[in-house]
C-alpha cells in the first residue's frame, strides 16, 4: 500500500482531505473528496425555542455567519406568521449584500488570487495573501479595505460584524441612523471604486489556464428574482446541464426536487435533484441562471464573461471569476440600497405572539450557493426536527468529481508534485467550500491529501 | 473514517489557558487593547464587571412583571430588558462586549461566558444566579420565578454546556481524567 500525503489542504474555510487510489502501474484508479470532521448544529438545535434559532445558527461559521442568521430568521418569520415591513426587508437586503461583500472578497483576493497571480507552481511558503501582499501591495490593500466594508456594513446593520444579532422574527431589531447611513454610503462608494478597477485584473486572471481543469457535467440551482440575480428574495430556480429550465421551489417543497445522501467515506452529505441528477451551486450556477444582474458595471462584466464561456458554462475555474462579478454586483447593490431615502425608516419589525405555522423554511443565497433552513415546532415554538442543507454539500458531487478529473491529469507514476497537489486543491478551492457549515449535521478543510495503492 | 469522541471538551478543560479572550467572537475593540499589550509582554487591567456595566438601559424596580419569550412583542429601548420580562442574560455574563446587543435592542445571550462571580463561586451557576437577580428585580419569590423559566439549555447555556467549567467545579472529573492520561 502506497501513500502519497498533502496536508493540510490550505485556503479553504475547514478541514478536509483528497484519498487518491492508485493501481498496481500507479496511475490513478479513483480518487475522493473526503470530509472527517462533525459539527451536529441539526441535532443540539432540537429542543431549542425557534426564536433563538438565528442566533445559534450564525455560530455554524465566522465566514458566513449573516447568511445563517437571515435563512434562521426566514424561517421564523413562517412560524410566527409575519412578513417585515419595507425597511426591515431592507435592512436584511443590506445585512446579505454585506456578507457578500466580505466573503467573496475574502476568497477572490486571499483565498484564490494567489494561485492566479503568483502561478499555480509558486512555493507554497510564498503562495498566499503575504506572498500577494509582497508582489502587489497595492491590491492587497484595497482587498483589505473592500473586506473592512463588508464587516463594518455588517457591524452597523447587524448589530455585530461576526455572529450578526438584529434579524429577529419579523424583522430586524435596530434602525439604521441617518448618520451611520451616510459613512456607510460614503464606504459603498470607495468600495465600488474598488470592484470597478479589481475587475481589470479579475477579467484576465484565468487567461492561459486550462478550462478544462477540474470538468464535470451537472445541473445548478440558484435563487432568481423574476430573472434578476438576488440573495434574499426569489425561487430557487433549477436548470439542467445546458441551462433548459427544470422547475423551481420556494418553501417547503423544496423536497419534491431535491434530496440527501451520504456515501461512508465521508461525513459531509450530498445533495442531487430527485431523480438522480448532480447538480451545483454558487456562483457559477447563479450566473448561468439569471438573465441579468441588474446593476450596471455587474451586467457588463456578465456580458464580457457570457462572450467567453456561453450564457451556461461548466467550467469549473469560472467560478472565480462568477465570484468577482457578483462582488461587483453586491458593491453597486449596497449604494443602491444605502441611498434609498427609505433604508433609515422605522417601520423594521412586525410584532410577533404565538407559533401560527408548525413548519417554516428559510430558503436564501448565502455566498457558496443555495441555503435551506427547514424547522418543524411543537405549539409552543420548540424545535422538533430541523434540516440544514448548505452550499458544500451541493457541491461535494462536483467538488469529488473534479478532484479524480485533476489527479488523473496530475498523477504521474504514482507521484504527486506540489505543482500538481495544488492543482487538486485549486479545483475544490474553486467552489470556495466551507467545511464547517457543511459538516454542522455530523462532520475537517485543511486539505490532505493521499495517494494509496490498491493491493 | 475516524470515529465519534465519547463528548467534547472545552479547550481549558484538557489544556492549561494563560489567557482567556472572551466573547463569541471576541470584540474588536477588546482585542486592540490586548493584542498589543500582550506582544509588549505588559501586564493590563481589564474590567472584571458584567455586561450590565456596560449597558445604557435604566433598570429600576418592576412590579407585575412576568417572563417573556424573547420574540414577544417589541422592547422598549429606554428601560432594562429583563425588567421588561426578557430573559436578558447581560447580569450573569462577562462584559467587554460593549454591552451591543442591549444597545441593539437584543436581550443579551451570554456569548461572553459566565461573569467572574459564577466562574469563581462553586456554588452558583447561571440558572440560579438568573432566578436570583430576577427576583431582586421584581420583589417575585426565587422559587416562583424558577417556574417561569424556560429552555434551560439553549438560553442559559448556549455557551458553555460544552464545558466542564458549569459542572461539579470542585470536583470535576477532568482533572482525573488528565492525571489518568498523564500516567
Amino acid at each position: 500500500m502506497k501513500e502519497i500525503t498533502i496536508s493540510p489542504v490550505t485556503r479553504i474555510e475547514g478541514h478536509a482531505g483528497v484519498r487518491i487510489y492508485l493501481n498496481d502501474q500507479g496511475q490513478v484508479d479513483s480518487a475522493h473528496f473526503q470530509v472527517v470532521e462533525l459539527r451536529g448544529f441539526e441535532k443540539f438545535l432540537i429542543g431549542a425555542s425557534i426564536e433563538e434559532a438565528p442566533r445559534i445558527t450564525p455560530r455554524i461559521c465566522g465566514i458566513c455567519p449573516s447568511a445563517h442568521h437571515l435563512a434562521a430568521a426566514k424561517a421564523t418569520d413562517q412560524i410566527f406568521g409575519v412578513e417585515p415591513p419595507a425597511t426591515g426587508k431592507k435592512l436584511r437586503e443590506l445585512l446579505s449584500i454585506g456578507q457578500f461583500i466580505h466573503s467573496h472578497a475574502l476568497h477572490f483576493f486571499m483565498l484564490a488570487a494567489p494561485d492566479f497571480i503568483l502561478g499555480h507552481d509558486a512555493p507554497a511558503e510564498t503562495r498566499n495573501v503575504i506572498g500577494l501582499a509582497r508582489h502587489s501591495p497595492d491590491l492587497a490593500k484595497k482587498a483589505i479595505a473592500v473586506r473592512k466594508f463588508g464587516q463594518r456594513l455588517t457591524e452597523a446593520v447587524g448589530g455585530k460584524p461576526i455572529h450578526p444579532s438584529n434579524a429577529v422574527p419579523g424583522g430586524m431589531s435596530t434602525a439604521l441612523t441617518e448618520g451611520k447611513k451616510a459613512e456607510l454610503l460614503t464606504m459603498a462608494n470607495e468600495a465600488l471604486g474598488i470592484a470597478r478597477e479589481g475587475w481589470d485584473v479579475a477579467r484576465g486572471l484565468l487567461d492561459g489556464v486550462d478550462m478544462e481543469f477540474g470538468a464535470v457535467t451537472t445541473g445548478f440551482l440558484g435563487m432568481a428574482n423574476n430573472g434578476v440575480y438576488s440573495t434574499y428574495e426569489g425561487p430557487a430556480m433549477m436548470v439542467g446541464p445546458d441551462g433548459g429550465q427544470l422547475g423551481s421551489f420556494s418553501g417547503q417543497d423544496y423536497t419534491n426536487f431535491i434530496e440527501e445522501y451520504s456515501e461512508d467515506w465521508s461525513y459531509l452529505k450530498f445533495a442531487r435533484f430527485k431523480g438522480g441528477d448532480y447538480y451545483r451551486v454558487g456562483p457559477l450556477a447563479r450566473l448561468n441562471i439569471v438573465q441579468k444582474m441588474g446593476t450596471e458595471h455587474a451586467d457588463a462584466a456578465l456580458a464580457e464573461y457570457r462572450e467567453r464561456f456561453g450564457t451556461v458554462t461548466q467550467a469549473t475555474l469560472a467560478y472565480n471569476l462568477a465570484r468577482y462579478i457578483e462582488f461587483l454586483a453586491s458593491c453597486e447593490q449596497a449604494v443602491q440600497l444605502l441611498s434609498d431615502p427609505g433604508i433609515t425608516g422605522s417601520d423594521i419589525r412586525t410584532p410577533v405572539g404565538a407559533v401560527v405555522n408548525r413548519r417554516g423554511i428559510g430558503l436564501i443565497e448565502a455566498p457558496r450557493g443555495t441555503l435551506i433552513h427547514d424547522y418543524s415546532v411543537d405549539e409552543n415554538g420548540v424545535i422538533e426536527r430541523c434540516n440544514l442543507i448548505v452550499a458544500t454539500c451541493q457541491n461535494n458531487y462536483g467538488m469529488d468529481r473534479g478532484v479524480e478529473d485533476m489527479a488523473r491529469r496530475v498523477v504521474e507514476n504514482g507521484a504527486l508534485t506540489d505543482g500538481a497537489a495544488n492543482r487538486i486543491e485549486m479545483i475544490i478551492r474553486a467552489y470556495d467550500p466551507c467545511i464547517s457549515c457543511a459538516t454542522h449535521a455530523i462532520g475537517r478543510m485543511p486539505l490532505k491529501i493521499e495517494c494509496v495503492r490498491r493491493t | 473514517m475516524p470515529p465519534f469522541l465519547y463528548r467534547a471538551f472545552a479547550v481549558g478543560d484538557l489544556v492549561k489557558i494563560d489567557y482567556y479572550i472572551v466573547g463569541c467572537p471576541p470584540k474588536e475593540a477588546f482585542l486592540k487593547q490586548i493584542i498589543p499589550a500582550m506582544v509588549a509582554g505588559d501586564t493590563l487591567e481589564l474590567s472584571r464587571k458584567s455586561v450590565c456595566s456596560e449597558c445604557d438601559r435604566i433598570m429600576g424596580p418592576v412590579e407585575n412583571w412576568t417572563l417573556k419569550h424573547r420574540h414577544e412583542g417589541v422592547p422598549d429601548r429606554e428601560h432594562c430588558l429583563l425588567g421588561q420580562g426578557y430573559l436578558c442574560l447581560g447580569s450573569v455574563t462577562f462584559g467587554r462586549c460593549g454591552a451591543s446587543c442591549p444597545k441593539n435592542n437584543i436581550p443579551c445571550h451570554g456569548c461572553n461566558g459566565p461573569s467572574l462571580d459564577i466562574l469563581r463561586e462553586p456554588c452558583r451557576d447561571i440558572y440560579g444566579m438568573m432566578a436570583r437577580r430576577i427576583s431582586d428585580l421584581t420583589g417575585k419569590p426565587q422559587k416562583e420565578v424558577e417556574k417561569e423559566l424556560y429552555d434551560a439549555a439553549h438560553t442559559m447555556y448556549a455557551f458553555t454546556i460544552g464545558s466542564l467549567i458549569m459542572e461539579d467545579k470542585e470536583n470535576s472529573k477532568i482533572r482525573d481524567l488528565v492525571k489518568e492520561r498523564s500516567r
